[in-house]
């Protein structure tokens, strides 16, 4: 199921790909979760105001903000994913990031797939789309063998021979990580 | 195809500052801990020397003092925690299948708060009017009057606490949001379980322990009156909201030990776990009757003979899931083809002094009896059973069974049974005779003592030389595996089983770029 309610069974395109990062934890264990934390902190704060020794209940909200704000930023980036949908000639990439959604559209049959290496100062390849002028970026959170994968796939539904090319459809589930600034790979 | 990148990664001391690996993390936390387990170990050796004979030979009481303090600090919160959290920045995401922790860039800052807290610990020691010597529990009002080494130590305890907080908070996203899938929480791991409960048990924990030193603290400089009673505060406040943090942090050291042994025993047994559903639930009701016996700890300050028995009963009931997860252990072992590798003897030794632990624990929760035990060294050894007995011997079991995992080379078996042998039974040497001197009624925490307990003395600190220069052969060792040795396969044991075995050893620095199907 898409975080936002789709499916790929349910579209009534041609063809549809979609990434989405592996998560295990949904909005009900999430809310479960901050429930748990909420109710232990407020039964511990009337604990240690009764007691007198009221400054602990603030280390206890301090440390519940904290777990609140890791938790909706978990939510927020539950929802990424990238859709790629081929239908009459066009390719459109919708993607979904930090709960905003922006869509670009490419002809396929001008459109080129590119693969940047991994390079000095860059340790992650960077997968690219584009044609007329404009690249998007596509597959950032996949790791390096991924992208490679991707980038064979996606090869084959562009170009002159895009017509002939094998059905794309289904989803690629993947632990998803992008590079900070040290060249480290750590999970989004 | 070009997945040979991901063996990449910058080298260097930009390497070990900067990194947000798991496995690099996870080997800071075990080489710190390891070097806190030497410093804390060499104060228990000024201790031991001080009580080779009655009268005061080689430091002077203040002296010895900060040393029983200094000690239980450093190897509470230098040593045995961040070991475990090292043990789960390694481990977890390999079990779950998880490329990493969820937060890495947290989990860098919750390391390097660490080399910061230990260095203001250990530098108390040397400002006007030395370091903390109120005993690790800092109780007022020796710890509100004593000199500038006490606020050293609270603001290390806030560093460490932080530390521990966000190291909380990323196992348990990193647990429940990044499993592979497939695996549901019931087919977790038992260390991924023990350390979820653990890590509910540090948040609610912590900011308890971060409240009481805050209290302290502004006892000591801002004319507050929390803890004393001519002012209209209550000395007896600080143990109840100290022990509150107190009691829960004993399982703190000791949940994570019992996910290894859970892990190691089944290997070496060549069975699955016996009762691995009645183990999830053993360890969920230890963490929570862990909140409700902390004034077991203040039997003798006096409190009505409800409350007393209320606490006597409830610590009772921990033996129950304790002794679930012992009886399981031991069914897991009975009819097992069972071979005795040095990490499987050092679960077996384990749960061996654990129980003993535990026993003498059962014995202590009985009020009227506790009367008798109360600050006597009986107290020393049962806390020793069971956080050495119980924790360290654990993490050297995890050590044995995971370096080569880790490294990628085999140790030398030979070396390490004899790493085993004199830890396990200079241990009992060093702990064993305590219980009866604690029985006869030597206190806690002096530097002299009466003729009569020399001789269990001398045995005690025998015993404590001959453990702690063993840990010297163990420190000899890793780093022999590490610089080579005979290559490990990657299951390493034939009756391993789990997601970390199925990567390569040594274990890539990137793993699980894909997450794996767990069936």
């Amino acid at each position: 199921m898409h975080p936002h309610g789709r499916t790929v069974a349910d579209a009534p395109v041609k063809q549809r790909l979609e990434l989405r990062p592996n998560r295990s934890l949904t909005g009900r264990g999430r809310t479960a979760v901050f429930l748990s934390f909420a109710a232990a902190t407020v039964v511990l704060g009337f604990l240690f105001l009764a007691t007198g020794a009221w400054p602990v209940v603030l280390f206890l909200f301090l440390e519940l903000a904290g777990i609140g704000y890791v938790l909706t930023r978990t939510a927020r980036d539950a929802g990424d994913c990238e859709e790629i949908v081929v239908e009459d000639d066009r390719m459109k990439i919708i993607q979904h990031a930090a709960g905003r959604v922006s869509q670009h559209e490419f002809q396929c049959y001008w459109a080129k797939v590119a693969l940047e290496p991994a390079g000095r100062g860059r340790r992650s390849a960077k997968l690219l789309i584009g044609s007329h002028g404009r690249a998007l970026e596509i597959g950032r959170a996949l790791q390096e063998s991924e992208k490679y994968r991707l980038a064979q796939r996606l090869g084959l539904m562009v170009g002159p021979a895009h017509r002939d090319a094998p059905p794309l459809r289904g989803e690629i589930i993947f632990n998803s990580c992008e590079e900070d600034t040290h060249g480290n790979f750590a999970p989004r | 195809m070009a997945t040979s990148h991901h063996a990449e990664h910058p080298a260097g001391l930009s390497r070990w500052l900067f990194t947000t690996n798991h496995k690099d993390i996870g080997t800071l936390y075990l080489w710190f801990a390891f070097a806190m387990f030497l410093v804390g170990g060499a104060m228990s050796l000024v201790i031991r020397s001080e009580l080779w004979q009655p009268g005061l030979q080689i430091v002077d009481p203040h002296f010895f003092n900060q040393m029983t303090t200094v000690h239980a600090l450093v190897m509470v919160f230098g040593a045995v925690m961040p070991a475990f959290t090292g043990l789960a920045n390694w481990l977890i995401p390999m079990m779950i299948g998880a490329p990493d922790m969820a937060l890495p860039r947290l989990n860098n800052w919750s390391f390097w708060l660490l080399p910061m807290a230990a260095a203001l610990l250990v530098t108390s020691l040397f400002v006007p009017g030395g370091g903390p010597d109120a005993g690790w529990t800092l109780y007022p009002p020796l710890s509100v009057q004593t000199g500038m080494g006490m606020d050293f130590t609270i603001l290390s305890v806030h560093l460490l606490g932080m530390s521990s907080i966000l190291g909380s908070i990323n196992v348990i996203v990193t647990i429940l949001n990044m499993r592979a899938p497939g695996m549901t929480l019931m087919k977790m791991p038992m260390f991924v379980w023990t350390w979820l409960v653990t890590a509910f048990l540090l948040l609610a924990a912590i900011p308890v322990l971060a409240g009481a030193v805050t209290l302290l603290l502004t006892d000591r400089h801002f004319g507050t009156h929390f803890f004393d009673a001519a002012g209209g505060g209550d000395p007896v406040l600080w143990q109840h909201v100290f022990w509150f943090f107190g009691h829960p942090e004993v399982y703190i050291l000791v949940l994570p030990a019992f996910g290894v042994i859970s892990q190691i025993i089944p290997t070496f047994a060549r069975k699955p776990l016996f009762g691995y559903t009645s183990m999830v639930y053993a360890t969920a009701t230890i963490a929570f009757l862990s909140f409700i016996v902390w004034a077991h700890h203040m039997y003798t300050v006096g409190m009505p003979a409800a409350g007393e028995l209320f606490f006597m009963y409830a610590t009772m009931l921990i033996a129950v899931p304790t002794g679930v997860k012992v009886f399981n252990w031991v069914a897991t072992m009975w009819r097992g083809s069972m071979t005795f590798e040095t990490p499987m003897l050092y679960a077996i030794g384990t749960v061996f002094t654990f129980t003993m632990g535990g026993l003498t624990g059962l014995m202590l929760s009985i009020t009227p009896a506790d009367f008798q035990y109360h600050d006597s060294y009986f107290v020393v050894a049962h806390f020793h059973y069971t956080i050495f007995g119980g924790s360290v011997l654990a993490l050297m079991a995890a050590t044995y069974y995971w370096l080569p995992k880790w490294t990628g080379h085999m140790y030398n078996e030979t070396l390490g049974k004899w790493h085993f042998w004199l830890t396990i039974l200079s241990f009992n040497l060093t702990f064993f005779p305590q219980h009866f001197l604690g029985l006869a009624g030597m206190p806690r925490r002096i530097p002299d003592y009466a003729l009569q307990f020399t001789d269990f003395n001398q045995w005690s600190t025998i015993g404590a030389f001959v453990l702690g220069f063993s840990q010297l052969l163990l420190l000899y060792l890793v780093v022999k595996t590490v610089k080579g040795g005979e290559r490990a396969t990657d299951r390493v044991w034939e009756g391993a089983h789990g997601l970390e075995w199925t990567l390569p050893s040594p274990a890539p620095y990137h793993s699980f770029a894909t997450p794996p199907k767990v069936a």
